[in-house]
């Protein structure tokens, strides 16, 4: 299907779910997920993120209320989502292509598996060891493979469960850049991650999910622009045992002028590797562009 | 075009064509897992030989019978090809030892389909070792084959098929591979012992012939004795295998009820 950016192609409405042990989960989930879009979700441990993966994608068995409705031009769900979830879902004794092969035939047909196959493999850097037995390969390789064989139907709809798992960096970048690549084409991403880093990196819509309800946060930008930059100053103290001490003086303001300001003492001319602060030697100013991580902190807290 | 995901049927197969699509995609990964993992040809193949081998008519009872050895390779044969319950219920257990249940929950392919091409390389592999056997026992055995092949090719399609009908429904009211394991190595050894594919029927005490009638295993030892021992009435036959598919039958159907691709499983390992 022709993918159109902005399009809400799964709209999930007061989602409620519990397992059958009886403990509610989900209370009051909703979320939209728009072709272009990447939506991160932030929660604590446990506070549902997986299960709310499941429910939408109706995975999990328990009792659900509300609605997922998909707006996908008539697409199968099957043919519709691609949910790459936590655990990898390899078949260890098979090769990388037969892994990859088994979902793209099974979901595509023998006519197009073929070139689906090729495409992903190539998308994912997994022609060298398309011929590898999954037991013999890496975590993060087969995290890799665990990836690709999940869209190897090029899905509209991509939900990922923790990607970055075991990922080392090169193979992390490579991620990231297949979800932006993934949001151009106009798919539309929801995902989950450990870190609030790979959040960042990975979307450009946040909805934080507690105490099984949703709350939209909007796109990141906004979220991010309203957090504070900060300011670190460290120093070593020269004389006083024990020497190698250090200080630290972090300063938290929301704009470039306020840390300008509260410099505004310290003469132009003056190297900062060379300022003295109370007799301390500065050794490092670090100015930090706002992240997710102090916000993630303060939201996912108790 | 909105739809519901919940209530909506999209994900069901379109035809026959994407039948037999589902069938060959789980059928073809399923005989690659299964022949490169070698156990189950170890069961299907290599133990009833050895067990034929070493204890041969002394446990059918009837080591003074003619063809008493190509009878035991048979009854051995049909014994060890209900691995094929062990091993269509690891089939399916396989998806939660390595985290596939999720996909499948979400593909939701035909139960019917899903579950053919699962059991259907360890129903090949039962089939095949079946034929083997027989051939075996005729052709150096003195096994004498009265009625036709046919007789013997439908009895152990209705056989295996019965197996894996069972292994789909332990699979599917079991929570652990260990669970599974047990009931059919239960079902394996008494099924077996009663059905008289260990010793005779003919040798057996009449309260184990009458638990006997309620297994597989006596109608198409019944169906196989017909077309090797006996006069090749297709009528014995083919009663017999009725009764086999009926088994069948009520298996594969309380199997269906109970399963659902969702239902979670404790043994994941």
């Amino acid at each position: 299907m022709g993918l159109t950016h902005g399009t809400v192609l799964l709209r999930a409405e007061r989602l409620s779910f519990a397992f059958s042990e009886g403990t509610p989960v989900l209370r009051d989930a909703s979320l939209h997920l728009k072709g272009g879009a990447s939506v991160g979700l932030l929660g604590a441990n446990g506070a549902g993120k997986t299960t709310l993966l499941g429910a939408l994608t109706g995975t999990v068995r328990g009792t659900t209320g509300g609605s997922v409705r998909l707006d996908v031009g008539g697409l199968p769900a099957r043919r519709a989502i691609g949910f790459a979830t936590q655990a990898i879902a390899l078949y260890p004794v098979l090769t990388v292509e037969e892994n990859v092969g088994h979902l793209a035939r099974l979901l595509l047909g023998r006519a197009e598996a073929k070139a689906a196959i090729a495409r992903t493999l190539e998308e994912f850097a997994l022609g060298p060891i398309a011929r590898t037995r999954v037991h013999h390969l890496s975590g993060g390789q087969r995290r890799l493979v665990h990836l690709a064989a999940s869209f190897v139907h090029a899905p509209p709809i991509r939900l990922l469960d923790e990607p970055t798992v075991a990922l080392d960096f090169e193979a992390r970048q490579l991620v990231v850049r297949r979800v932006r690549a993934w949001r151009e084409e106009g798919a539309a991403v929801l995902v989950t991650a450990h870190y609030p880093e790979d959040i960042e990196e990975l979307s450009t819509e946040l909805v934080l999910l507690r105490d099984g309800k949703t709350r939209d946060l909007g796109a990141l930008g906004a979220v991010l622009s309203n957090q504070a930059r900060t300011l670190s100053l460290r120093g070593a103290r020269p004389v006083s045992p024990p020497a190698d001490a250090s200080w630290e003086l972090t300063l938290s303001t929301s704009s470039l002028e306020e840390v300008r300001s509260k410099l505004g003492e310290v003469p132009s001319d003056v190297h900062l590797s060379e300022l003295r602060l109370s007799g301390n030697r500065l050794r490092d100013l670090l100015l930090r562009d706002p992240s997710l991580s102090a916000f993630a902190r303060e939201s996912e807290g108790p | 075009m909105n739809q519901d995901i919940a209530s909506s049927d999209a994900s069901a197969p379109s035809g026959v064509a994407d039948f037999v699509n589902v069938v060959r995609c789980y059928a073809l990964t399923e005989w690659r897992v299964l022949a490169r993992e070698r156990t189950a040809m170890v069961f299907i193949f290599i133990l009833p030989a050895v067990l034929s081998a070493i204890l041969g008519p002394a446990v059918s009872g009837l080591d003074a019978a003619p063809g008493a050895m190509g009878r035991a390779t048979i009854g051995f044969a049909v014994m060890f090809s209900y691995m094929v319950v062990t091993y269509s219920g690891h089939a399916f257990y396989r998806d939660f030892w390595y985290h596939t249940q999720g996909r499948q929950a979400l593909i939701r392919p035909s139960v019917l389909a899903f579950a053919m091409g699962k059991v259907l390389p360890a129903c090949a592999m039962s089939f095949v070792q079946l034929l083997l056997f027989t051939g075996f026992a005729a052709v150096f055995l003195g096994l004498p084959l009265n009625g036709h092949v046919l007789q013997v090719a439908l009895t152990g399609a209705a056989l295996v098929t019965s197996g894996s009908a069972l292994g789909f429904l332990l699979f599917a009211i079991t929570r652990s591979t260990a669970t599974l394991s047990n009931l059919s190595y239960l079902v394996l050894v008494t099924f077996s012992a009663v059905g008289g594919a260990i010793v005779a029927t003919e040798a057996l005490p009449a309260w184990s012939r009458t638990l006997g009638y309620a297994t597989p295993h006596y109608w198409a030892l019944r169906a196989l004795n017909e077309a090797t021992f006996g006069q090749g009435r297709w009528s014995v036959v083919l009663q017999s295998t009725a009764v086999i598919l009926t088994f069948t039958a009520v298996c594969a159907t309380a199997a269906s009820l109970a399963f659902d691709f969702r239902n979670p499983k404790h043994d994941t390992t």
